[in-house]
């Protein structure tokens, strides 16, 4: 779901900074979409997601 | 009767079982059934590890469906705090959609809406449509755009947000109506550490498969967090025991009490103001019951604390 | 007949007032010759000094209102 509402993905902001442009107005990075990704609990992709999580995280 | 571990101490299916998790809605499902399948989810997998299920839980202040952002959602025993979110602050970014240029006095209109507000409940709310007041505590306009606003709003719980750019709108001259919204706060909780729905269903199954509590310890905070703008009194063990049978607070079982404002210590009326909504912890700074302050907390006898909500 | 307030903007099809007086949702509404104006739908904003919005009568012409008075019964 693609929402209006841009965010900054940068973490070093006391609170998050949100836009309706595709860049940051408080340190130029570029902004994300602020609606997070779409859940369901049937979750098809469930197994092969956290596959790639383990990956990262090894 | 068993009272909890310390918050930082507890197992597992005790963290589960008296939790909370700051999620980030996502958009579609309603605020129930996100909550539901989250309840779901942690069930399997207590069941899988061969503990009682959670059986409940329960998000604070429903967001409608295409909403997203700040929804603690309390697991097991933490939904009998719900009743503190009611009085919290909400924050919320929402796009004001207006149907003309945006006036170049738009931040006038807007400061005029700072304080108390009339607000008629829109047609489809559940509750009185009877004119109410609400507070606006701060409105800014982040960006302005030809026809759009982007505005962060905190205000007081139970303000509608799409009511509220309808009603800008009409004293702005141009009309308008709510674009995206996303909640960025509901005191204590903000969006500074929200978690997403897959990422909590993966860190159950971490759990499980792995044997790693790390992601699931990151995302579930024990119940206590729920209470942290509240006064705290602390009592002793035996006290603690008691509050579990169903008896209020007594003046010899109070160690401590931090977080109400002197001269306001114990009941000098009977007005809301004078018993205010506090949290009971046990030594270890686990929660035992939320409750009303209806006496002086340094008296040698008498109830100190009426219960509202008893949690071991 | 007291005065309730004044017209100060016309959106989404409704005269949009400025209270100067307590005001009711419901009540109907005149102008200074008292010719009816139409009907108070919602009241809004501030509470020291609310907004009103009126479902303009079809025999009113609403941009000519702007900056009129308005009067309750
Ligand atoms: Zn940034």
């Amino acid at each position: 779901m693609k929402s209006d509402i841009r965010i900054c993905p940068r973490s070093t902001h006391d609170r998050p900074v949100y836009s309706l442009t595709e860049t940051c107005p408080e340190c130029g990075a570029e902004t994300v979409n602020s609606a997070p990704a779409p859940f369901s609990p049937d979750d098809p992709s469930g197994e092969y997601r956290r596959a790639l999580k383990r990956r990262h995280r090894s | 009767m068993t009272l909890r571990d310390p918050p930082d101490d507890r197992s597992i299916a005790s963290l589960l079982s008296f939790g909370v998790v700051n999620l980030d809605k996502p958009s579609g499902p309603s605020s129930h059934q996100v909550s539901a399948w989250i309840r779901d989810a942690v069930d399997d997998r207590l069941a899988e590890a061969g503990h009682d299920p959670i059986g409940r839980a329960a998000h604070a202040g429903t967001l409608d469906p295409k909403v997203t952002g700040c929804l603690p959602v309390m697991l097991g025993d933490a939904t009998r705090l719900a009743q503190v979110f009611l009085e919290g602050a909400k924050e919320y970014i929402a796009v004001l959609e207006c149907h003309g240029p945006v006036p170049t006095d738009v931040e006038s209109t807007l400061a005029e809406f700072e304080g108390p507000i009339y607000q008629k409940p829109p047609r489809k709310s559940a509750v009185s449509r009877r004119l109410r007041v609400r507070e606006i505590y701060d409105i800014d306009a982040l960006e302005i755009e030809d026809r759009r606003v982007l505005l962060r709003i905190r205000c007081e719980s139970g303000t509608y947000v799409r009511k509220l750019c309808h009603d800008l709108g009409l004293a702005l001259g141009t009309g308008a109506h709510m674009g995206d919204l996303r909640r960025t706060a509901t005191d204590p909780f903000d969006d500074r550490d929200l978690v997403n729905a897959t990422d909590l269903i993966d860190a159950l199954a971490f759990w499980i498969e792995d044997d790693d509590t790390d992601p699931l310890r990151s995302m579930v905070d024990p119940a206590e967090r729920i209470l942290s703008d509240l006064p705290a009194v602390t009592i002793a063990e035996n006290a603690a025991a008691e509050v579990a049978n169903g008896a209020p607070v007594y003046a010899p079982g109070v160690l401590d009490v931090d977080g109400v404002d002197s001269g306001r210590d114990g009941a000098d009326g009977d007005g809301p103001a004078d018993t205010p909504l506090v949290a009971c912890y046990t030594p270890n700074g686990s929660a035992v019951c939320l409750g009303k302050l209806v006496g002086d907390p340094d008296a040698d006898s008498g109830t100190v604390v009426d219960l509202e909500r008893v949690l071991v | 007949m007291r005065r309730a307030g004044s017209v100060v903007e016309v959106a989404q099809g409704l005269l949009v007032c400025r209270a100067t007086d307590d005001i009711d949702i419901g009540t109907p509404v005149l102008d200074d010759s008292l010719t009816s104006v139409g009907r108070v739908v919602d009241v809004f904003g501030p509470v020291a000094e609310p907004y009103f919005a009126v479902t303009p009568s079809s025999s009113v012409h609403p941009p000519t209102l702007v900056g009129e008075r308005i009067y309750v019964k």
